[in-house]
C-alpha cells in the first residue's frame, strides 16, 4: 500500500515537475515570440491590394495606458480607454492612405513568470494605410522619456524632402506640471511631467520644422505652462484646459483633411477638429467640456508674461500633494487677467450638468492651479 | 465565531485581489457605476432617488471609518478629506441642501451618470494611495 503511495507521489511529482517544465517552455516560446516579433511584420496582401497615393500627412500617436483608464459609458459598460484610442489610431492609419502613422503605445510593465521583464510598450508602422510593422519596444528609464520612440520613429520613417503636414497626439492622464513621479502606475519610480513631453515632442520634430497640429488629450492641457512648454514645437496645438472624459477627442475628423486645402489652413482644420470632438463629448458626459485651439504663435504675446507668473505660482505648490491643488479659469484670478489672453485661443465651452459651477457659461481657454481653497 | 472570522478573511482577501487589480479608484467608479445602473433600471422615482443617497451615504460612512481608524497614512487625509467633500456635495445636491437646487425627478439618470464620470475622469480625488482605497473598498463591502 506504501509502495503504491510512493509510486503515486512520484508519479505525481513527475506530472508536475513535467508540467512545470512545459510552463516554463510555453513561458520561454512566449517571451522568444514576443523577442520574435521583432522582425517586421510585413503585410504583403494588403500592400499589393491598395494603390500607393502620396504621402501628405504624418501622424504620430503616444497612447498611455500605464494606469487606471478604465471608463463606463451610460449604459454602465466598461471600457479601456486606451485599448479604444488604439483602435481609433489603426483605423485612422488604415483608412488614410496618403498617410505614414506611427503608434506608441504605451503598457504597464510586466515580468513573465514574475522574473523576466517583458516589453512596457508597443510600437505599429503603418504607410498609405497598410501596416509595415509592429514590435514591442522597451520604454526609457532615463530622462530621456521618448527615447525609444524617438529611435524607432528615425529608424522607421521615409526620408522625403516633400512636404507633409504633421501632427502629434498624445492621450494620456493629467500631466503633471512638477516632479511627476507615479504617472505610470507600473513604474512609479519613473518620473514624467510637461517638460518630458515637451522634451519628446522636440525629440520628435528633430531639427526640422514645427508639427502643424498637436493635440493633448489629457485632463488640464491648456495651462500657461503646458502651452508654453509645447508651443516652440508645434504651430496648433488642440487640449482641454479643463477636465476631459476619458473617452478623450474624437478622431474621426481626421477622416476629412481635404478640408485642410477647402479651408486653406492648419487652424482652419484645428477649429474643425475640435468642433467634432467637442460635440461628441458634449452628447456623452455630464461633466464640463471644454475644447481649445491654441495658435501658438498669436497666443505667445500673453504666454511670455503669464507663464512666468504661472511658474512662479507652480514653485510656490511644490510642497502641496495634488489633493490641496485646485484648477480654476485663469479669468477667475486677477494674477492672470494679462493683455492678449484672448489672442489666439478659440473656445468652445459646455458647462458642467450638475456640481456648484453649471452656471459658468464662458472659460477665457486658459486654466490655473491654486491652492485649494479652504 | 471562528467560521465568521475565517469568512471575513476570505472577503477582506477577495476584495483586496480584486481592487489591487482595478488599481482602487478603479472599484470605487465601479461602484457608482452598479448605483447608476440600479437607477436607470427602475422608474420609481422615489426609488432612484433612494438608491442615489444610500449609496452616497455608504460610501461617505465607509470613508469616514477608514478615516477614523488611524491606518490612513499622513499622506492620504487631504486626499480622502477631498474626495469626502465631493461626496457631500453630491448629497446636498441631490438634497437640495447648502444652496443647491435639488435634482430634479428627470435629471436623476443623468446625475447618477455624472457621479460616475467625475469620479472617473478627475483622478484627481483619487490622489489618496491604494492602501486607503482598499479600506475604503473592504469596509464598504462589509458595511453592505
Amino acid at each position: 500500500m506504501q509502495q503504491q503511495r510512493k509510486k503515486y507521489l512520484a508519479g505525481s511529482a513527475q506530472r508536475l515537475s513535467g508540467g512545470f517544465l512545459l510552463i516554463v517552455c510555453a513561458g520561454f516560446a512566449l517571451f522568444f515570440s514576443a523577442c520574435g516579433s521583432m522582425t517586421l511584420h510585413f503585410d504583403e496582401e494588403a500592400k499589393a491590394a491598395k494603390p500607393a497615393s502620396p504621402t501628405r500627412f504624418s501622424f504620430v500617436f503616444i497612447i498611455h495606458g500605464d494606469g487606471d483608464y478604465i471608463y463606463h459609458d451610460s449604459q454602465g459598460q466598461a471600457h479601456r480607454a486606451d485599448a479604444r484610442t488604439l483602435h481609433a489610431a489603426r483605423l485612422v492609419a488604415q483608412r488614410r492612405t496618403d498617410a505614414e502613422v506611427f503608434i506608441f503605445h504605451q503598457r504597464p510593465s510586466a515580468k513573465l513568470l514574475y522574473v523576466i521583464p517583458l516589453p512596457d510598450g508597443d510600437f505599429l508602422h503603418y504607410r498609405n494605410g497598410v501596416l509595415q510593422a509592429r514590435r514591442p519596444y522597451w520604454r526609457s528609464s532615463g530622462t530621456a522619456r521618448f527615447e525609444a520612440e524617438t529611435a524607432l520613429y528615425a529608424e522607421y520613417r521615409t526620408a522625403t524632402d516633400a512636404k507633409r503636414t504633421k501632427f502629434f497626439l498624445y492621450f494620456g492622464h493629467e500631466i503633471p506640471e512638477f516632479d511627476g513621479k507615479g504617472y505610470d502606475a507600473s513604474t512609479p519610480e519613473r518620473a514624467f511631467n510637461v517638460r518630458d513631453l515637451s522634451a519628446g515632442v522636440k525629440s520628435f520634430t528633430g531639427d526640422s520644422t514645427r508639427f502643424d497640429m498637436l493635440v493633448l488629450s489629457t485632463c488640464y492641457g491648456g495651462t500657461p505652462h503646458t502651452i508654453a512648454a509645447l508651443a516652440p514645437y508645434s504651430r496648433t496645438i488642440v487640449a482641454s484646459p479643463g477636465n476631459l472624459h476619458l473617452s478623450y477627442f474624437d478622431l474621426r475628423a481626421f477622416g476629412r483633411l481635404h478640408l485642410l486645402s477647402e479651408r486653406n489652413s492648419v487652424q482652419g482644420f484645428a477649429r474643425y477638429f475640435a468642433r467634432q470632438a467637442f460635440e461628441r463629448l458634449s452628447k456623452k458626459v455630464q461633466t464640463a467640456v471644454t475644447v481649445a485651439v491654441y495658435e501658438s504663435d498669436r497666443a505667445r504675446i500673453y504666454l511670455g508674461e503669464a507663464d512666468s507668473r504661472y511658474t512662479q505660482r507652480l514653485a510656490s505648490l511644490k510642497d502641496h500633494g495634488p489633493a490641496a491643488v485646485e484648477y480654476v479659469d485663469c479669468a477667475e484670478e486677477k494674477k492672470f487677467v494679462l493683455p492678449g489672453m484672448s489672442d489666439g485661443v478659440s473656445v468652445l465651452f459646455r458647462p458642467s450638468r450638475f456640481g456648484r459651477a453649471k452656471n459658468k457659461f464662458r472659460h477665457s481657454g486658459w486654466q490655473c492651479c491654486r491652492p485649494l481653497a479652504q | 465565531m471562528m467560521a465568521r472570522t475565517f469568512l471575513g478573511a476570505l472577503i477582506v482577501l477577495f476584495a483586496m485581489t480584486q481592487a489591487a487589480s482595478a488599481g482602487g479608484g478603479g472599484e470605487i467608479s465601479k461602484y457608482f457605476n452598479n448605483t447608476s445602473r440600479e437607477v436607470k433600471a427602475t422608474n420609481n422615482l422615489v426609488q432612484k432617488r433612494d438608491i442615489l443617497r444610500t449609496s452616497l451615504e455608504s460610501m461617505t460612512s465607509a470613508l469616514d471609518r477608514v478615516e477614523r481608524s488611524n491606518l490612513v497614512p499622513a499622506e492620504d487625509r487631504a486626499g480622502a478629506k477631498l474626495l469626502r467633500t465631493t461626496l457631500q456635495e453630491r448629497q446636498d445636491e441631490l438634497g437640495g441642501k447648502n444652496g443647491f437646487q435639488p435634482v430634479a425627478n428627470d435629471q436623476l439618470n443623468s446625475f447618477s451618470d455624472y457621479l460616475v464620470q467625475d469620479l472617473q475622469q478627475a483622478d484627481r480625488y483619487i490622489t489618496v494611495s491604494l492602501v486607503t482605497l482598499l479600506l475604503i473598498v473592504i469596509v464598504l463591502i462589509l458595511i453592505l
